[in-house]
């Protein structure tokens, strides 16, 4: 009898230890599914005046809402590309958004590529948020010979396979490590503070893991010693004790890697240990989540960390005033780059004069957009070299200032000068 | 890396302050366990309860998070008395693995009832106790936890003063030692049951409110702080009062000086090594006496 009681509590003990780790850290934002894709209508064959795009996000299931934020983005640069005469090379054609719904699941993203391409006729793709769906989405894109423009989803490999059709305009994941290194250098500039010590401290994880062998690899080229790793399970009861190991090291600089819960950990410890006068740079984790600045207040403040996109970048405020008009929220990193696709698409149609999809494919290989109305991230212009991938996608790096995350780098971007507390 | 004293003792009383309320979260399990023979899966997600309700007392109606005590204990122990009497009270004679399968149920539908009520969004409140700290030598004490641990300690020493000197704590000792004698003298044990079973929940308000100064919650958080439990009444000793007071400290210990010596997760896995090496070699834990 007591020996059944302890194998059951053992095995009950082994599956709540599994639920733990799958819910460790998971606490990023889950909303309710409220979305339906539009139903697909069958139509009579393609008119001359509307040309189909594809988009496909997780509209429904646990990333609807981030889904919503794409959608949100894509479907207001469409709407303006159609109220300002549509495609003009096809006589004014109108683009026409037929939604597929991955429901944040990879084998649905694969047969939702073959539908909108076999069924709806779509003359290209744009999508599809997460990395595990798009993935093997731009495979079946390849397959079928049909571009898949991935507007966000930051899986290094995407754009690494060779691919012929498949065209990212966000940066990669490792792209985050590179900028916060290039942001510790460029704080010598910024605020004279010269970082040579830089303290990693990160969840350990695959999220954690990956972005901190970026982080290394880029100190070592940038000629910065790291001085200490410390990892951590996001699940942590107390991170006082990490903490306290990397003020031991006394580095100049703590390059983070979080989820929300250890954010708060790490920032109260920091703040108790007296810290706050080393600048600490995270790589959009728990801090890009806006509870971090609304529940820790104060102690959130001096903090660094890495967005796709702002508000508060110069030039900025114009397209989020018009978001804002439609969908009431600001306008996210998601939204702004599904928004940036929908006038890559555009320009394109443009170029290649036809909705003939490998024409379409050739015309996006050599997209080439200035800064401006059509082209609103922070950089001169984007372009796809020879993998599909637009190497110009600078994260910003923003810091909290007045419970704000206030963009100071990359600098022709930033809106505020760096504050460093002594 | 080189293991420095400052770090080493900011460490050790890291993992005393932690395991101080690691202790009392225990002792409510142990309590449980003790008198019923029950292993209540759910007590994480009781914790969670009384960490929301904290919460919401802090930091919508603006009150003194140590004043929640007042509401969380009770209404915990009301929680406790109510579950008890609706779910675990029919089961009581059924074999133990029905009684696990219930209040592990009982703990999926609580998490996800939290999830509908208050999203998966993770929730923390600054309080005027959040931010205060003081430094003993290389040490930096966080006033929150010292109180935590202080208040911890506390309620320890009053329910180990109630079990030992009233009747009713009597007869709860009573009634876990030979339930059938219990009987034969003239005490309800059934009355007993429920008495323990709110008291031991009860333990779980008084935490709560003495952890949402510096900590966070959010529907999983009782997880983490229902698996550290087992883990600690197993060590010391399964029902066995002090035996869980030193055990949680010795378990919060292992979690920060174990995060100090070792990389990531590491830290954890000498946390439930200790736990399945003393259900190996010395299922009564390293405090129990013979096995009954």
């Amino acid at each position: 009898m007591k020996r059944n009681v302890l194998f059951s509590l053992i095995a009950v003990l082994m599956v709540l230890s599994m639920l733990l780790s799958a819910c460790g850290g998971g606490a990023a934002t889950q909303a309710p599914a409220d979305t339906e894709a539009p139903p697909a209508e069958t139509e009579a064959p393609q008119a001359v005046d509307k040309v189909r795009v594809g988009a496909m996000y997780p509209l429904t299931g646990d990333l609807a809402k981030l889904g919503e934020e794409n959608k949100n983005g894509l479907q207001l640069a469409i709407d303006e590309i159609n109220a300002a005469g549509g495609i003009k090379a096809l006589g004014g054609a109108q683009i026409e958004l037929m939604w597929g719904d991955s429901q944040g699941k990879p084998e649905v993203g694969i047969s939702e590529v073959t539908r909108l391409v076999q069924q709806e006729n779509v003359v290209a793709i744009i999508g599809a948020y997460q990395s595990g769906v798009t993935v093997p989405s731009t495979q079946e894109a390849e397959r079928l010979a049909t571009s898949f423009i991935v507007s966000m989803a930051v899986s290094d490999k995407i754009t690494e396979r060779g691919f012929k059709y498949t065209f990212r305009i966000c940066p990669k994941a490792s792209w985050y490590a590179k900028d916060q290194v290039t942001f510790l250098k460029d704080l010598k500039d910024l605020a004279g503070l010269d970082i040579k010590r830089v303290a990693l401290l990160h969840e350990d994880t695959d999220f954690g893991e990956s972005t901190a062998a970026g982080q290394k690899q880029y100190l070592e080229e940038a000629g910065m010693e790291m001085v200490l790793e410390v990892k951590y399970p996001a699940s942590a009861a107390d991170l006082t004790t990490e903490v306290s190991k990397v003020k031991a090291a006394n580095p100049d600089a703590v390059l983070t890697v979080t989820y929300l819960n250890d954010s708060i950990l790490i920032a109260r410890a920091r703040e108790a240990l007296g810290m706050t006068n080393i600048p600490f740079i995270d790589a959009a984790g728990g801090t890009v989540d806006p509870e971090f600045i609304k529940q820790l207040g104060q102690t959130a403040e001096g903090w660094f960390t890495e967005i796709e996109y702002t508000k508060y970048a110069a030039g900025a405020e114009d397209l989020n005033n018009r978001y804002v008009a439609v969908f009431g929220d600001d306008i996210t990193g998601n939204g702004a780059y599904a928004y940036q696709a929908g006038y890559v698409i555009a320009d394109a149609l443009e170029r290649a004069g036809s909705v003939d999809r490998d024409a379409v494919r050739d015309a996006l290989a050599k997209t080439d957009l200035p800064s401006g109305p059509s082209m609103v991230l922070p950089t001169d212009h984007i372009y796809f070299d020879e993998n599909g991938q637009n190497p110009n996608a600078p994260l910003f790096i923003v810091q909290v200032q007045g419970g704000e995350l206030i963009p100071v780098w990359p600098g022709a971007y930033a809106a505020k000068p760096v504050q460093l507390s002594k | 890396m080189i293991l420095s004293f400052e770090l080493l003792a900011q460490a050790v009383l890291t993992g005393i302050l932690i395991g101080g309320i690691f202790a009392l979260i225990s002792v409510g399990l142990s309590l449980i366990w003790g008198v019923m023979r029950i292993i209540n899966f759910a007590h994480g997600e009781f914790l969670m309860i009384g960490m929301y309700i904290s919460y919401l007392l802090t930091a919508k109606a603006g009150w003194d998070p140590y004043l929640t005590v007042l509401v969380t204990t009770p209404l915990l122990f009301l929680v406790g008395v109510v579950i008890f009497q609706v779910s675990i009270r029919p089961i009581l004679d059924h074999p133990s693995m029905n009684q696990i399968m219930l209040t592990l149920g009982l703990s999926l539908i609580l998490q996800n009832l939290a999830l509908v009520i208050f999203k998966a969004d993770v929730l923390v409140t600054s309080t005027t106790y959040t931010r205060m700290t003081f430094t003993v030598g290389p040490v930096v004490v966080r006033v929150a936890q010292l109180i935590a641990f202080l208040g911890s300690g506390l309620a320890a020493i009053l329910l180990y003063w109630f079990l030992q000197k009233t009747d009713i704590g009597r007869a709860i000792r009573a009634a876990a030692q030979n339930r059938d004698a219990a009987v034969l003298v003239g005490i309800n044990v059934r009355r007993t049951y429920l008495l323990a079973f709110g008291i031991g929940s009860a333990c779980l308000g008084v935490a709560a409110s003495f952890m949402i100064p510096f900590y966070y919650t959010s529907p999983t958080v009782g997880l983490f702080f229902g698996l550290i439990a087992y883990v600690v009444v197993v060590l010391g000793g399964l029902g066995n009062f002090m035996g869980a007071l030193v055990a949680g400290l010795i378990i919060g210990l292992t979690e920060s000086v174990g995060a100090s010596l070792l990389p990531g997760s590491l830290a954890r896995v000498l946390t439930f090594g200790i736990f399945v090496l003393v259900l190996l070699f010395r299922p009564q834990g390293i405090f129990g006496g013979k096995q009954r």
